[in-house]
């Protein structure tokens, strides 16, 4: 198991270098009140197909049949009307959930594309994710509160609006960042903006609530934005990746809470090259693990392409990153252009290592090609909107990970407009 | 320190918006006159800020608000001219000598075993706890610092240990919310080697409760050493002070209602705030809750009862327990609710283990 941690935490150095080749990712970082959304993407455990969600668009891109698909949304329900802030396949592949800014949570099948179900909440979802029976979708919303779905399996002909999601943990008043499910399903994860990253056991009946906590893993110093679970062969529960603002990436032992290692991502990158206007180092935004631990990708805050998000696909071993914002204010609002790009090239095995660094895809070499790339970009020519289109998702994403500040007047009117009271 | 000297200026009669930084009433120009003290008619509004004194030495006289208020002093041999010049001439550089200087005052007093007043640390009764006031937390349990808040039982550098091969001594209750510290007074010589900590999110009370133990270790050596308090939002960072299941005891005692509806998320006991608290305590750990307000006591009850991880204490063992009658006499709002002759109603339950179904 030794062996494993070290090859787990020289991902860290791995990273490093493919961050040096890339400049820096950033990702779904969550806020209240952000009008810039950034762009998301996710692929298909299987790599059967990508989806990229920018704004309220959901860009599906079928690998299998190199195809463009449209999702087919619940005629007589609400589809997104605004910004999307998660998306998330299924471990097993069945279901994509989605959930935004207004405050619906869409759970899509993914062998018709129908939506099966639409849940509303009461406040903006800001993390969703999927269990691995495929039994229960957990939401999460910008106060804290942790909502169950179940999803009954008769029910995945019929679409059906308005079920009722089952509050079943809460952090108290913070934004969750992020929501995962533990490999084995015996607990979930939640990370949020007060440094705190809360193991709680999942129960067999979780639509009482998940009320028994296993552990929290502190450490961190400052809003956790992103964690993942890896299981390296011959390790029984398996680890617990994350990255914050405080630009370091810590792996725990979630079982118990214990801090394992800790890397210091930003003092890597910066040294590299970073331009050291803001202080301190820039803050960990994404990142993504490979499912037995050995690669991990880690994205920072900084200049040049930065995806908005990432995902690893383990099979073949390629890194798709995306880069994209809504309701930026230099472009105008019906445009949603977004950038993508993938890198391939990595080994499974350092010692396999012969010499190759992780190398970005030309645009004609990933996987499905100009018509992937037309589809889920937007446009067909975005490459000369690069440049521009990286400073300004990068000034927005930076004012979104900074806690507002509001003005005295502003504070008052949001006061009045606030919706506090109890669901009826 | 523009602020703290307008506030002293502030309409003199209006008690209510009492602050530590103003003394009672204050004087604009005065004169002395025979022996007399004659003010001017002072206009109810702030005129203009007092002028700013340099640093002021200390006189030792320390009643301020009494002369104003003409209430008898309590220090014999001052006649009331040379107790009212000193007494004038320390309220305005009061309002502008920061406030460390208080405190160090403050430290001297109770190093020598006199109790703070508290007066001098008056504070809003509401704060809000949803707000991200800037203080230290500690990044883990681990971090907290026993040295400085139990130095009887953690001799600094000695790395914890307290004797021998014993494991480190942990925080074993807490008062969430202490309040002026009652609670925690009242518990220290009942459990003498039990070390206890007090939680509250106002500042100024926080500086009154230490100030009150420091004056507790020094007037009585060898006692008070297990008690402490920190300025936390214990529903925010319960588990960055306390591992799981570390407390054997908690106690929420006469915590705020927060009676709108839209506020009820505010409330110190609530369903998802149960998980942590339910985390911090041992199994078979008891939170004692009090309040004399029946909805709350009600809403208490039950999310309590609604709970997996807590069982109700039958009634017989509550009469056995000798911490239950502290709930009601020990803290300041207790004795108020006593002399109100108003109800409490308590709620007593115990961490049990998850039943598996």
């Amino acid at each position: 198991m030794e062996e494993t941690t070290e090859i787990v935490s020289d991902g860290g150095d791995e990273a490093a270098p493919a961050a040096d080749v890339e400049n820096g990712l950033i990702e779904e970082e969550k806020n209240m009140d952000g009008e810039v959304a950034p762009a998301l993407i996710s692929i298909h455990p299987f790599e059967k197909s990508v989806v990229v969600a920018v704004g309220s668009e959901l860009r599906l891109f079928n690998l299998e049949g190199n195809c463009s698909v449209s999702l087919i949304d619940d005629p007589s329900g609400p589809s997104h009307s605004d910004a999307i802030r998660s998306i998330n396949f299924g471990p097993s592949g069945k279901f994509l959930a989605s959930a935004g800014d207004d405050k619906l949570v869409k759970i899509w099948e993914t062998s018709s594309w129908h939506c099966i179900r639409t849940v509303s909440a009461d406040k903006r979802v800001s993390a969703v994710a999927i269990s691995h029976s495929g039994q229960y979708v957990a939401f999460a919303d910008k106060f804290g509160v942790v909502w169950l779905v179940g999803l009954d399996e008769d029910d995945a002909k019929q679409t059906k609006v308005d079920k009722k999601a089952v509050p079943i943990l809460g952090h108290y008043c913070s934004i969750i960042t992020r929501l995962e499910f533990s490999p084995d399903e015996r607990f979930i994860a939640s990370a949020n903006r007060d440094f705190k990253i809360r193991i709680t056991v999942f129960p067999k009946q979780p639509l009482k609530g998940a009320h028994e906590i296993q552990s929290f893993c502190l450490g961190h110093k400052d809003f956790v934005s992103c964690f993942a679970f890896a299981c390296p062969p011959g390790c029984a529960h398996g680890f617990l990746f994350s990255g914050s603002g405080d630009s370091t990436v810590r792996l725990w032992d979630f079982i118990s809470g214990l801090l394992l290692a800790t890397c210091e991502v930003g003092a890597k990158v910066g040294l590299l090259q970073y331009n050291g206007t803001e202080d301190g180092y820039p803050p960990v935004t994404d990142l993504c693990v490979s499912s037995d631990g050995s690669i991990i990708a880690v994205v920072t805050l900084e200049d040049n392409y930065f995806p908005t998000s990432m995902v690893l696909s383990f099979s073949k071993q390629r890194l798709w990153m995306v880069m994209g914002a809504s309701n930026l204010p230099t472009l105008s609002t019906t445009q949603l252009p977004t950038r993508i790009r993938v890198m391939s090239g990595f080994h499974k095995d350092p010692s396999d290592y012969n010499g190759h660094d992780p190398i970005t895809l030309e645009d004609n070499e990933i996987p499905g090609g100009k018509k992937l790339l037309s589809e889920l970009q937007g446009s067909s020519d975005v490459t000369m909107e690069e440049a521009a289109l990286a400073a300004a998702v990068k000034s927005s994403m930076r004012n979104m990970l900074i806690k507002k500040e509001y003005a005295l007047e502003r504070r008052e009117m949001r006061k009045r407009n606030r919706n506090d009271r109890k669901r009826r | 320190m523009p602020l703290h000297a307008t506030l002293v200026f502030a309409n003199p009669r209006d008690r209510s918006n009492a602050e530590p930084a103003r003394f009672g009433r204050h004087f604009a120009p005065f004169f002395f006159f025979n022996g007399i003290l004659y003010e001017p008619n002072r206009s109810s509004s702030a005129s203009k800020p007092p002028p700013t004194l340099g640093r002021v030495s200390f006189l030792p006289v320390p009643d301020r608000g009494r002369v104003a208020r003409g209430i008898p002093r309590r220090h014999p041999g001052n006649h009331s001219l040379s107790s009212a010049l000193t007494t004038a001439s320390q309220n305005r550089p009061r309002s502008t000598v920061a406030m460390s200087s208080n405190a160090d005052t403050a430290q001297a007093k109770s190093r020598s075993g006199r109790l703070p007043r508290k007066r001098f640390y008056r504070a809003r009764a509401h704060s809000n706890p949803l707000s991200d006031s800037h203080f230290p937390i500690p990044i883990g349990p681990a971090d907290f610092d026993y040295c400085h808040h139990y130095p009887y039982f953690f001799a600094p550098g000695s790395g914890g240990r307290s004797d021998g091969d014993a494991p480190p001594r942990k925080v074993r209750f807490a008062d969430i919310g202490c309040g002026f510290g009652g609670l925690l007074v009242g518990l220290s010589p009942l459990f003498p080697d039990t070390l206890m900590l007090g939680m509250e999110l106002r500042d100024k009370v926080t500086e009154y409760v230490k100030e009150r133990i420091l004056a507790l270790r020094a007037s009585n050596p060898g006692h008070y050493e297990n008690i402490s308090v920190v300025r936390t939002n214990s529903m925010k960072y319960l588990p960055n002070y306390f591992e799981k299941g570390q407390l054997s005891k908690m106690f929420f005692l006469f915590p705020d209602p927060h009676f709108k509806e839209k506020n009820h998320r505010r409330r110190v006991i609530s369903l998802q705030l149960l998980d942590e608290y339910a985390y911090a305590l041992e199994v078979g750990g008891i939170i004692y809750t009090i309040t004399d307000v029946e909805e709350l006591g009600d809403w208490m009850r039950s999310c309590l009862e609604d709970h997996p991880l807590f069982g109700a204490v039958p009634e017989e063992e509550l009469e056995l327990d000798p911490v239950v009658k502290l709930l009601s006499s020990a803290t300041e709002e207790g004795q108020k609710v006593a002399r109100n002759g108003g109800q409490t109603f308590r709620a007593v339950y115990r961490r049990i283990k998850l039943e598996e179904e």
